[in-house]
């Protein structure tokens, strides 16, 4: 019996070690294999020798022979007035279609939380049961301790518990991996692969700019089951408005999620639940070497 | 004894309890750790470097004129925003079913078909006394609203000035920096055979339109720099046979030559403000760096050393001077402040710089440099780190930053069939080294230099 629960022990012991040590590093290799190869880098030394290309404008006619003359001066440049046109009154979008797809986005916002709510008191009552059930063992040992032959028929019955318990643990895989909002390690990589391979192309950067290196856009998005964005907004556009340029960044990012020749996603739709919402961490400075 | 076995006893089925509490929870919390994350996050860290797809439709009008006017404005819009690099201009005739007023939101759907992800609308209206008034709307197809709108009130002639402006609003609310199309470029015209060579001061748009001579060939001129807030230019001339420093004025066509200097004066430029003028002077074999203050026409002396101080510029905030000079052996690019004082090297590359240039962003000094045979303009940081080379050739020289310090402009010379003869041309290169570009001149051209925005 004790040689049982000794091997139990060191067999208990090496998959608690394995799954906090072990499984997460054996899990990240393949999905580095996964990241896809660089598109299009910024090199220097291969770009300069591009073909000058010509600007092709009719060269302007000027008399060589004539004598040189001062300049008009340009007083038409201080007549230039500047303001501000507002966008067309909201009378106007009446005739736009895209007013249908915004409703679409609502309910899917409606619908996300509900599952979530059916889902979180589901898991939630699983955990505390077998600390629950640890605390009321010790509740009972202690209360035993000064009869001594009573806590031997215990312990008998606590032994075939324990064996139960473990039985049911063990049988409970299959039912929590046919859940759409579990998925492993490997199928999260692919996922995100799916997403990153998609989205890649249809990010165009303004590699010139000074300190594009350095701006991080966070985007978030809603998706449709087929696949298709339905809505990305800029997650961190407070940080980045004051600045032009960063503004411009975050602009690009949420042009590259919402290009249409980039999508649909080719996700799995099981797991619909898993990426009907996504963030989106645009982050150039791997292009730049760092 | 007994008390030593329940003790034990105990011990044992505690074991057991917090084995069975970690059997429980570690499986269940690896199952569903995904539920717990919440959003889906992903990283994307690549992307591509590609131009816009914009369309920019004919600007709307009512009469004819305007609607030539219309045609004519849209047009030089395009090709500014073609020429940066930056914007890929959709052909007008994929245009699906264009938009008759300003007045109403686009049908997005028919410029996404085309992949335009940006959509320029435009009207023309003449109003009394020649004048004109240009108005724009920039929408941003893909996030269905607009981006910036803006109107115009001038005279009619000035529609091409308009045009740049308009370009410029563009250029900068789609890329955050500020744009560069209404601005004018100074240069060296050449013409005649080698020996007989006359150079000009000759004034032109960016564009290469509105073309002018300044001066009439009868002297010889060099390094001509545009003044950062007046209609000047200061350049070297051999007018009265000893080089020296000039200042013209655009706008009246005065010249006059830049303070009484013993030696000859060369390499012009003005300071940030435009009150000082900084230029070097060889006198016995010796070449330094002085400043001229054009208020009080006192001139000071910067650098003191044996060696050659040359090509002086300074930074956009005017504490700083970078220049080249052979003082370790070789030609290298140094920093001083702008008294003259705590000079550093920041060039340590193989081969030869000159002709330092700070970039109007003040991140970047761009330079010519020599090396194995050959010649390369580049840019480099004020540190002196992320050397670049961006152009080479056979002789590439004079790099000039634009207002925004985001092209560079150079000439090259291109050697031809005949022994010495040979072709000098401008070129334009985004800072990334993409996009070189010829800017087409009536005639040979050299030593560029690009003017600020026009204010």
């Amino acid at each position: 019996m004790r040689s049982s629960f000794l091997m139990s022990l060191v067999l208990h012991v090496t998959v608690v070690l394995l799954s906090v040590i072990g499984l997460p590093y054996l899990q990240r290799s393949p999905a580095k294999e996964n990241i896809p190869m660089v598109v299009e880098l910024v090199s220097i030394g291969s770009e300069t020798n591009l073909p000058a290309q010509p600007y092709q404008k009719p060269k302007p006619k000027i008399k060589e022979a004539k004598p040189p003359k001062p300049l008009p001066p340009k007083p038409e440049t201080k007549v230039v007035l500047k303001q501000k046109i507002p966008e067309p009154k909201p009378t106007v979008k009446r005739d736009l279609k895209p007013k249908p797809v915004a409703k679409p986005k609502r309910k899917l916002k409606q619908v996300a939380p509900k599952k979530l709510a059916k889902i979180t008191p589901r898991r939630k009552p699983t955990p505390p049961d077998p600390f629950a059930l640890v605390l009321k063992n010790l509740e009972k040992e202690i209360k035993t301790t000064q009869m001594a032959k009573k806590p031997k028929k215990k312990n008998k019955s606590k032994k075939s518990d324990f064996e139960q318990q473990i039985a049911k643990v063990l049988t409970r895989r299959p039912i929590s991996e046919s859940s759409s909002s579990r998925i492993t390690m490997t199928e999260m990589h692919a996922m995100i692969n799916t997403i990153r391979t998609a989205i890649m192309p249809c990010w165009n950067l303004q590699p010139g700019a000074k300190g594009a290196q350095n701006i991080v856009v966070i985007i978030g998005a809603s998706l449709n089951p087929d696949g298709r964005v339905t809505r990305a907004w800029v997650k961190n556009r407070s940080v980045l408005i004051e600045d032009p340029f960063k503004l411009a960044a975050a602009e690009t990012a949420q042009r590259a999620i919402l290009n249409q020749a980039c999508q649909p996603f080719k996700l799995d739709p099981k797991k619909y639940d898993i990426w009907k919402d996504v963030t989106l961490n645009f982050n150039p400075s791997e292009m730049f070497g760092r | 004894m007994n008390r030593k076995v329940t003790v034990r006893k105990n011990l044992i089925t505690r074991l057991k309890s917090v084995f069975l509490g970690f059997i429980v929870l570690v499986p269940l919390n690896f199952l569903t750790f995904q539920s717990a994350l919440g959003e889906l996050r992903v990283d994307i860290t690549r992307g591509t470097v590609k131009p816009l797809p914009i369309a920019v439709t004919n600007f709307i009008g009512e009469t004819q004129q305007e609607i030539e006017s219309g045609q004519s404005i849209s047009g030089v819009i395009r090709a500014n925003l073609e020429r940066s690099g930056l914007f890929q201009a959709i052909d007008n005739q994929a245009f699906i079913d264009v938009e008759r007023t300003l007045d109403t939101v686009p049908q997005f759907q028919n410029w996404r078909i085309l992949n335009a992800q940006a959509l320029v609308q435009g009207q023309v209206t003449l109003i009394s006394n020649n004048r004109m008034r240009v108005q724009f709307r920039l929408w941003d197809v893909f996030a269905q609203q607009q981006m910036i709108g803006q109107v115009y009130t001038t005279i009619g002639t000035n529609w091409r000035r308009i045009s740049h402006i308009v370009a410029d609003a563009i250029y900068k609310r789609v890329t955050g920096e500020e744009g560069y199309f209404d601005s004018r470029i100074v240069y060296i015209a050449e013409t005649g055979s080698l020996m007989r060579r006359i150079k000009r001061l000759a004034i032109m748009d960016q564009d290469g339109e509105n073309h002018h001579f300044l001066t009439d060939g009868s002297s010889l001129v060099l390094t001509p720099r545009f003044s950062p807030n007046r209609q000047e230019i200061t350049y070297m001339s051999y007018h009265g046979k000893v080089p020296r420093v000039y200042i013209f004025n655009i706008d009246t066509g005065r010249q006059e030559v830049l303070g009484d200097f013993p030696g000859m004066t060369f390499a012009p430029r003005f300071s940030p403000d435009g009150n000082t003028v900084i230029m070097s002077m060889a006198k016995d074999g010796n070449t330094e760096i002085y400043i001229m203050d054009l208020r009080t026409r006192q001139a000071k002396r910067l650098t003191r050393h044996s060696a050659i101080d040359t090509s002086p510029h300074y930074s956009p905030n005017g504490k700083y001077i970078v220049f080249n000079s052979d003082r370790s052996g070789t030609q290298q690019i140094y920093i001083m402040n702008a008294k003259g004082k705590k000079v550093k090297r920041i060039s340590f590359g193989k081969g030869r710089y000159a002709t330092p240039v700070w970039s109007p962003r003040g991140d970047l000094i761009a330079f010519t440099k020599m090396a194995g045979g050959k010649f390369y303009i580049g840019v480099i940081g004020v540190d002196g780190k992320g050397e670049r080379l961006l152009a080479d050739g056979f002789l590439v020289e004079s790099p000039t930053w634009s207002p925004n310090g985001r092209v560079i402009m150079f000439f090259r010379e291109i050697p031809k069939g005949k022994l010495g003869d040979k072709e000098t041309k401008i070129y334009s290169i985004d800072l990334t080294g993409r996009n070189e570009r010829e800017i087409v001149t009536p005639m040979e051209a050299s030593d560029p230099a690009w003017s600020p925005l026009i204010p």
